[in-house]
């Protein structure tokens, strides 16, 4: 065989590499879809028969704590504290853990709800950074569910570390302060918890939504539209395909490997027994979902992770290029950190649906995707040099790729159409259309590059923590 | 459009897989078109349900409105009413009619009062929905008999007991949750006869959902908890012993000190729980004996009862626990000791505090 046919045979491999790749992502994808369909189905059906107002008046209903870690947030500090002491559920508190914020976040809070240092017994089971000026509760007993603790900078994970602490329930929602939470969101996340008897539901996680352009009043969602940004527009179509469909698969597969660190609720104790959150990692949603998981899994004790597709809590998404793939760039870094750590569970049929299904998907299709289509990218820029394009093959493999990416995405519209139906108004339903086809050229593109510069920024910038994160803040609109 | 024998010569030169790709993209394409179109429509059906059912749900209420102020007390239909139901049964030929009008019937039902309630649910059975309620407890799909039975209890179906009582161990939680309703909401206490012949379990969500239904029974009566406090279904006890705490049935001292030793450490605790709650100070003996057999959780508990009836003859077993590893106990413990002892809590103190307990010694201090 002379060299020229090695040659060929080699990039013969390689493209039916690239193509039983993009079969394997299409198949499964569908697959994905599939399941969704049937678990939205199914969680509409149940939820129709529930009576949330039960557990609002009952005492049998277990204590909650919101955890909110906070670091110069002055802007909007207030208000965020406000909208959360607003949730409607029996037996809660807020916990807002102030991490060494250099502003005035403190004095905003101590001034505006009528703080005070209190005598507060911590249990520290997770180490953390120390306590600063203190513990801070309301002299005023309308505020007589918030607690307010400084601490000194340590990170999110720290924070919300101090926050597992200071809990004196048995659940904790952690959530991020700038979050809108709605009023029922509590009395829906805590309901897995409560409902299962054959296994131990060990977290919940909810659906996260763009807030920007919807109209907020005194910490309430007034009005919900359709953002005028491309970058937003094209990130509500992401969430949805996320949320509605990748998420409510998996949770019929009882395979979440994440849940999303804006909302989401723990079993505090198991939350503890495993550590806490990571902080080595600027992935710690993530990571601590896996590590429960694999905890569960060696105890070999059936358990769940539950998730809540309901719009529950509405979040302000990055409006400009730089901070969206600066976000990205996180994200990447801590789903490569995750897998990396736990890489133990990977193929491993002693993890069962965790270690033969969700792994590897992530493995696959999350942390390899970007590398793999830079990889086609290099390739196909070699046979265009060497001449040996088919363009027939390549026009027809862009336009499938394309219809299928879209068609995923109507996919996603059509679930939120069919089971809660936000984007009522007129005109919405053809700007999410033309959203879904121009996303695969407006938005794919920066997501591959802020997933290439988290893989660069992984392995050559180790330093490198979470990216700053500029908001307007929601309240302001 | 793109000539036949153009597609048929381009498909021909092509490789096999070009072709396969070809095929699927022009398969993604069509598929495609149709779910734009598709959505469009679906939207546009959104839109107008939404306006269908406002619209039924106003016409519905004006019939219920009139046919409510046309009853006379102790008088059957009057003609008046009779067209009214005549005229609301032709409409009720579709599913979501019927599901427009049982909602506009409910929400009235809010808000009347009295007598008016009655006429309600009699209307519903007037209707002949009563029927269609108990014949949806035939389906095979859960969901359908869920709704059912839902129906039933709101519109208060007595008849449909027996066949609701077939409910009682479905498969489906959501049908046994229904089912429970049920039975209490129709029959109050007596309801909660059901739970003889439970083998299902009971969680904690469906515990809350028959507590509070329980607060809704208007009756001076306390349920009968204690007999179920023996049950061999462990979530019977459980919620046996939530209506013991709920009702303060301190008649059942004896089962409840039993149950201490129960085998599900779920019972145990809740038991620990509500002999704290109810004060019965006979249980600290037997709790101080068995202490070394339970769980941390439940040790626990018998500390938080301590705090709450401790007295000067516990001081030696708490003063064991001070310096337990398990730090709540531990917590728990120099608290009570504080209590009860306040000279020997002031004695130790300063030796718990080099074990590296400064702080507690200081919170429990500083607070009184």
């Amino acid at each position: 065989m002379d060299t020229s046919s090695v040659a060929y045979y080699i990039l013969l491999v390689i493209h039916f590499l690239f193509l039983g790749y993009s079969f394997l992502v299409l198949v499964c994808y569908g697959i994905l879809a599939v399941y969704s369909r049937k678990e939205t189905i199914s969680y509409l059906r149940k939820n129709s028969f529930v009576n949330y107002k039960d557990i609002l008046s009952s005492r049998l209903a277990p204590g909650i704590s919101i955890i909110a870690p906070a670091y110069n947030e002055s802007l909007n500090i207030v208000e965020n504290v406000r909208s959360l002491l607003s949730t409607h559920y029996a037996d809660y508190d807020v916990i807002i853990v102030n991490d060494g914020s250099t502003d005035d976040s403190l004095e905003k809070l101590i001034k505006a709800y009528n703080l005070e240092k209190v005598e507060y017994l911590i249990n520290e089971r997770i180490k953390t950074k120390p306590i600063r000026a203190g513990v801070f509760k309301s002299k005023n007993p309308a505020f007589e569910r918030l607690i307010v603790v400084d601490k000194e900078n340590g990170g999110k994970a720290d924070a919300l570390n101090v926050g597992l602490n200071i809990s004196k329930n048995d659940y904790v929602a952690c959530i991020d302060v700038d979050c809108l939470l709605m009023e029922d969101s509590l009395q829906k996340m805590i309901k897995p918890f409560l409902e299962y008897t054959d296994r131990k539901v060990i977290a919940s996680g909810g659906v996260i939504r763009i807030a920007n352009s919807c109209v907020i009043k005194n910490g309430k969602l007034i009005d919900i539209n359709y953002p005028k940004v491309t970058l937003v527009r094209l990130q509500i179509l992401e969430y949805l395909r996320s949320f509605l469909l990748g998420r409510m698969a998996w949770s019929k597969l009882n395979g979440l490997l994440v849940i999303s660190g804006a909302f989401g609720m723990f079993d505090k104790n198991i939350a503890i027994k495993v550590g806490g959150y990571s902080t080595e990692t600027v992935g710690e949603d993530m990571e601590i979902v896996v590590r429960m998981r694999r905890y569960m899994e060696e105890q070999n004790k059936k358990y769940k992770v539950a998730y809540i597709p309901d719009p529950l809590c509405w979040t302000e998404a990055p409006e400009s290029y730089k901070t969206f793939i600066s976000q990205r760039n996180r994200w990447t870094r801590g789903t490569i950190e995750t897998l990396k750590t736990h890489r133990v569970i990977g193929f491993n049929p002693k993890y069962r649906v965790l270690g033969m299904l969700s792994f590897p998907y992530w493995f696959l299709f999350e942390r390899m995707a970007p590398i793999i289509e830079v990889l086609g990218v290099i390739y196909f820029t070699v046979l265009l040099f060497v001449g040996s394009v088919h363009w027939n093959y390549v026009l027809g493999f862009f336009l499938a790729a394309y219809f299928s990416s879209v068609i995923y995405t109507l996919l996603a519209i059509f679930s939120e159409e069919f089971s809660f139906h936000q984007y009522k108004k007129k005109g919405v339903g053809f700007q999410l259309i033309k959203s879904a086809f121009i996303e695969p050229f407006l938005l794919h593109p920066v997501v591959l590059y802020a997933a290439l510069k988290g893989n660069k920024d992984y392995y050559f910038n180790k330093k490198l923590k979470w990216g700053k994160m500029t908001r307007k803040g929601l309240s302001n609109k | 459009m793109v000539p036949p024998q153009f597609i048929d010569s381009f498909l021909k030169d092509l490789p096999s897989i070009a072709k396969i790709i070809w095929i699927l993209a022009t398969v993604f394409f069509f598929v495609l078109l149709s779910l734009v179109l598709f959505l469009k429509v679906v939207r546009f059906r959104l839109r107008k349900r939404e306006a269908y059912i406002k619209s039924e749900s106003e016409k519905y209420e004006i019939s219920i409105v009139d046919y409510l102020y046309a009853y006379e007390d102790n008088k059957g239909l009057n003609s008046d009413q009779e067209k009214l139901i005549l005229n609301i049964k032709h409409t009720l030929t579709t599913s979501i009619n019927r599901k427009v009008f049982v909602n506009t019937l409910l929400k009235l039902k809010g808000e009347v009062s009295g007598n008016m309630i009655d006429v309600i649910n009699q209307l519903y059975k007037k209707l002949g929905l009563d029927q269609r309620a108990l014949s949806k407890l035939k389906s095979s799909k859960w969901h359908i008999v869920a709704i059912g039975i839902r129906d039933l209890r709101r519109f208060k179906v007595l008849e449909a007991q027996n066949e609701v009582a077939k409910c009682i161990n479905h498969s489906k939680m959501e049908v046994r949750r229904q089912a429970y309703l049920y039975f209490i909401n129709l029959f109050g206490f007596k309801g909660l006869e059901f739970l003889g012949n439970l083998k299902s379990s009971i969680s904690i969500w469906d515990r809350i959902g028959i507590l509070e239904a329980l607060q809704g029974v208007k009756s001076q009566e306390t349920p009968d908890a204690g007999k179920w406090l023996s049950s061999k279904n462990d979530y019977v006890v459980l919620l046996a012993l939530e209506l013991v705490r709920v009702y303060g049935l301190r008649e059942t001292q004896e089962e409840l000190l039993q149950l201490i030793q129960h085998e599900n450490s779920e019972i145990r605790l809740k038991t620990i729980n509500v002999l704290n709650y109810l004060y019965i100070i006979e249980a600290k003996e037997l709790l101080i004996k068995t202490y070394e057999t339970l769980t941390v959780k439940e040790q626990i508990a018998v500390f938080e009862l301590l705090e709450n009836m401790g007295a000067k003859e516990e001081e030696s077993f708490v003063l064991k626990h001070v310096t337990s590893e398990v730090f709540e106990i531990k917590v728990l413990a120099l608290k009570i000791l504080k209590q009860i002892d306040a000279p020997k809590f002031t004695g130790i103190k300063d030796e718990i505090s080099k074990l590296g307990n400064f702080k507690v010694i200081d919170f429990l201090e500083n607070t009184p």
